[in-house]
């Protein structure tokens, strides 16, 4: 009788230790659920503000913007820069663009052209875009600027 | 006297054969509650073990992420600084808040295009440093001494030589005194309420800038432009500190020593003449590529010549040829940057 008394102790107790096992996993298994999502969303909260300063970064790189000759109107991308970068190794310019995964330049009107300007093999990824101006210089007695619409496609 | 002992044995024998097994059974038992406490007290002090040891890693991993995220936020921020491509005076001047106590070092990588690394620690709610959070920056030129506050002056300037090669960020924390600057200087700092840097009226504590006079903790001597139509107030010159003789071409330079320590404002001139190079390239390729009804092609020599005294980093032939190619560029009909 006495036996069973603390055989059934025994065994109330190795309950109790399981409920409290169990108890701290669920919690500690709760919050790391919540941390891990909390962290997700900083992450990509932190990933979506970089593209969008990096939109701005874009169009004001020297590598690509128009010439200060243009004057107030040099708030564009430079077709010429465009193609001349291209001609370069564009490896060069990794190290720069650490961490994103592409930077496109497209223009959309009148014609359909697409510049590439670093790609690199990134996966999981999300495009941020924003309109822009890529304009030309010609020449036809006098200098003039040939513009249309583009976008810059950031993709990080 | 035998036989009283074998009395004695006759009679206790019995009792402890019968009463011997309900003895160790009394004695477990007085045993057992023992036991169940010190199992009590084994688990407790493991659960509580458990608990003090959990909650001091997560304090520490919610450390290490909000200065991850302060790290990252400070870069983010500095962003608006390096992207406004607009020449002439000082572009943007701004306050930037941390909200917390922080210490911010920078270093400086030059190989090819390079990178900044940035190391954080910041002051948790007990008081005492975190973490040191480490992060690279690889498209910006910070030019700062190492920081120690809550918030920071952060100005920015865009470096031309002749053409635009990025905007360069100044962080101070400490404040500074201009003495006898000139007034294109004083002008570049005109609509900047920034209260880290007076002109003449120095106050004890603040780190005395001396133009064209010594004795200063920085002196700063050259070649001053001449003419109405300068943008900088210097096109070359030394900035004297520390026991050292930095070089410099260009105001946003000269702010870079002024502001800077000696490793870093290296590094960072380094990375500059890299990009610079990198987009000298760039522009002879423009040249190939332009409109045919533009006659570009001269600017080429005057672009590869400059290139050659990138690599010799002497200040006065630097700005020399950059002053030659910039009225070069402007007397074509088609300019090229």
């Amino acid at each position: 009788m006495k036996n069973k008394k603390a055989q059934m102790k025994i065994q109330e107790m190795a309950f109790v230790l399981i409920a409290i096992f169990l108890l701290f996993s669920m919690a500690f298994i709760f919050y790391i659920k919540l941390k891990s999502s909390n962290l997700e969303k900083t992450s990509y909260e932190l990933k979506q503000s970089k593209a969008l300063s990096i939109l701005d970064k874009v169009a004001a790189m020297p590598e690509l913007s128009c010439s200060k000759s243009l004057g107030k109107e040099s708030l564009c991308i430079d077709e010429d820069k465009l193609e001349a970068m291209n001609m370069v190794e564009l490896d060069v310019y990794k190290e720069l663009w650490r961490g994103i995964k592409e930077i496109k330049v497209k223009k959309i009107y009148p014609a359909d052209k697409e510049f590439i300007v670093h790609s690199s093999d990134i996966k999981d990824y999300e495009s941020y875009s924003s309109f822009t101006r890529i304009c030309r210089q010609k020449y036809d007695n006098t200098v003039f600027y040939q513009c249309s619409i583009g976008i810059i496609l950031v993709s990080i | 006297m035998q036989n009283e002992n074998k009395k004695s044995q006759t009679l206790i024998l019995p009792f402890i054969k019968n009463n011997g097994d309900k003895m160790i059974r009394r004695l477990k038992q007085a045993q057992m509650p023992a036991f169940g406490w010190m199992f009590a007290v084994i688990v407790g002090v493991m659960i509580l073990f458990f608990v003090i040891y959990f909650l001091g890693k997560t304090i520490q991993t919610e450390t290490k992420e909000s200065e991850v995220i302060l790290a990252k936020n400070f870069d983010i921020l500095l962003n608006p600084f390096s992207s406004i491509g607009s020449s002439g005076p000082i572009s943007m001047g701004k306050i930037i808040n941390l909200g917390q106590e922080s210490k911010i070092k920078f270093d400086c990588n030059d190989y090819g295009l390079g990178y900044q690394t940035m190391a954080i620690q910041s002051k948790s709610a007990f008081g005492k440093y975190g973490e040191l959070i480490n992060i690279d920056i690889p498209d910006k030129y910070i030019f700062s001494k190492e920081l120690n506050g809550k918030s920071f002056y952060v100005l920015s300037k865009s470096f031309e030589l002749p053409f635009r090669i990025d905007d360069l960020i100044y962080i101070l924390s400490e404040n500074y005194c201009f003495i006898n600057a000139p007034d294109k200087i004083k002008e570049q700092f005109e609509g900047i309420n920034l209260k880290k840097i007076r002109f003449n009226d120095c106050l004890d504590g603040d780190i005395d800038v001396c133009f064209e006079k010594s004795n200063c903790d920085v002196s700063v001597s050259g070649s001053k432009c001449e003419g109405f139509f300068c943008d900088n107030a210097y096109e070359y010159g030394i900035v004297k500190k520390e026991g050292k003789e930095i070089g410099f071409v260009t105001d946003a330079l000269m702010y870079s020593a002024i502001f800077s320590d000696y490793k870093l404002y290296e590094c960072n001139f380094n990375r500059l003449m890299n990009r610079l190079d990198l987009l000298i390239d760039i522009h002879k390729n423009k040249i190939g590529i332009i409109d045919p009804g533009c006659d570009s092609k001269m600017l080429n020599s005057e672009l590869s010549t400059f290139k050659d005294y990138i690599k010799l980093k002497n200040m006065a032939q630097l700005s020399t040829s950059s002053k030659n190619l910039y009225e070069e560029n402007s007397d074509l009909e088609c300019p090229v940057f």
